[in-house]
């Protein structure tokens, strides 16, 4: 028995087994930074990952998750693209979450409208900082920039600080969207195993008739 | 075990699906009344188990209940596993609808040779015997369903190929717990009704 276990081990170790199933990805954008983190279905979070960013195909970042998968990277200045975020955990398990070019857009409409390319191409910054600050370099306070000092905030900034607010006040939501999207549902389970039930009911049926 | 959508090449996945309807073809020739009732009763096994999985290392797995199906199926396994995961994918999106031919060879193929293989000295052994030789059933089920997913991703392009060293640190445990699993179950089996593990296929 034992032996055999060792074989098993050996064999296992010679062969690069793989499996594969329910891995997902939770990525978001907030302020400067796309942030998130992979997770099982049923629990768990693959620590130690590798994962890969991409926009269009060319490679933004990369790195490994940590211990609770999580990871972290600077947007791009320019988003020409849908951005796609890969977790592979090198045993078969690969997920993928893409984030639209909108969503950059609502959430840093600073950047967006900034002067020109790489106006707001800020190094990676902690998402629980102020997102604001962050996103244009070139001008050290950006929320009371765009007042003009006798009429309060112009409509660019009053609209760019909603759409930033927003965007903060439903991240929570998203995370909970994405997790209760990706949740195993009792009702489901039970109607799989009735429908296995049905399906055997229709064979018998159906060997029945053909006697 | 459930490798989704859009990772494998084309003549994989062909090949795949023509394998496993093959065997899905084979076992339902040769299906009688006696055999659907267990068919389904393990197919829901296999379903729902399935479903369970537990965090081990920076993965999760799950068990697979290949060893068990392909001792008390035989051939049988194939439409078992394929209605599992056809539910699976539609209800949970795990693994995918591409998929299902490659994942359902995958699954099915080591238990319906290590069933038919291990099969006949099972049903002679004695109850203990019986178990010890279930665990192999069980534990080489695993480890062959490992070995084909890493043909697959391999042969579809060298970036999937998985890293040996984190598969084994996650299958590991895998592999002993199905191997103990099968064990009982078939060692209990065989106490009370050791019929249960002969396939009833004609």
């Amino acid at each position: 028995m034992i032996r055999a276990l060792v074989l098993l081990a050996g064999l296992l170790a010679g062969t690069a087994a793989a499996e594969a199933h329910a891995l997902r990805v939770f990525a978001r954008v907030e302020g400067a930074t796309v942030s998130g983190y992979g997770f099982f279905i049923g629990g768990g979070r693959p620590h130690g990952a590798a994962w890969t960013a991409t926009m269009e195909g060319t490679p933004l970042a990369s790195g490994e998750t940590d211990a609770d998968g999580r990871f972290a990277f600077a947007a791009p200045a320019e988003v020409t693209g849908a951005v796609a975020v890969t977790i592979d955990t090198r045993e078969g398990h690969r997920a993928t979450s893409t984030l639209a070019p909108q969503r950059f857009a609502a959430a840093a409409p600073a950047a967006a409208r900034g002067d020109g390319a790489g106006a707001a191409s800020s190094p990676a910054a902690a998402p629980t900082t102020d997102a604001a600050s962050d996103e244009a370099p070139m001008e050290p306070s950006p929320a009371p920039a765009g007042l003009s000092p006798e009429a309060g905030p112009s409509p660019e900034a009053l609209a760019g600080m909603v759409e930033r607010a927003v965007a903060h006040a439903v991240a929570p939501l998203e995370e909970r969207i994405v997790a209760l999207d990706a949740r195993l549902k009792f009702t489901d389970i039970l109607s799989g195993l009735f429908l296995i039930l049905g399906l055997a009911g229709m064979g018998l049926w159906a060997l029945g008739r053909r006697r | 075990m459930h490798i989704p959508d859009g990772i494998l090449s084309a003549p994989v996945l062909v090949g795949g699906a023509v394998a496993a309807a093959a065997g899905v073809g084979l076992a339902l020739r040769r299906i009688d009344e006696r055999a659907i009732p267990r068919v389904a009763i393990l197919a829901a096994v296999f379903f729902a188990g399935s479903l369970i999985a537990v965090p081990v290392g920076p993965s999760s797995v799950h068990l697979v209940f290949g060893g068990l199906m392909g001792v008390m199926l035989g051939l049988g396994i194939f439409p078992a596993v394929l209605v599992a995961l056809v539910l699976q994918a539609v209800l949970f999106g795990f693994g995918g609808l591409t998929t299902l031919g490659v994942n359902t060879f995958n699954i099915a193929l080591p238990g319906a040779l290590l069933g038919g293989l291990l099969g006949p000295m099972i049903r002679r052994a004695s109850p203990p015997g019986a178990a010890a030789l279930a665990a192999v059933a069980g534990a080489g089920s695993v480890v062959g369903n490992g070995v084909l997913v890493a043909l697959t991703l391999r042969l579809s392009s060298p970036d999937y190929a998985p890293v040996a060293s984190v598969v084994v640190a996650t299958y590991l445990p895998l592999v002993l717990v199905e191997g103990a699993i099968t064990a009982f179950a078939a060692g209990f089996l065989a106490r009370v009704k050791p019929d249960a593990l002969s396939p009833q296929l004609t």
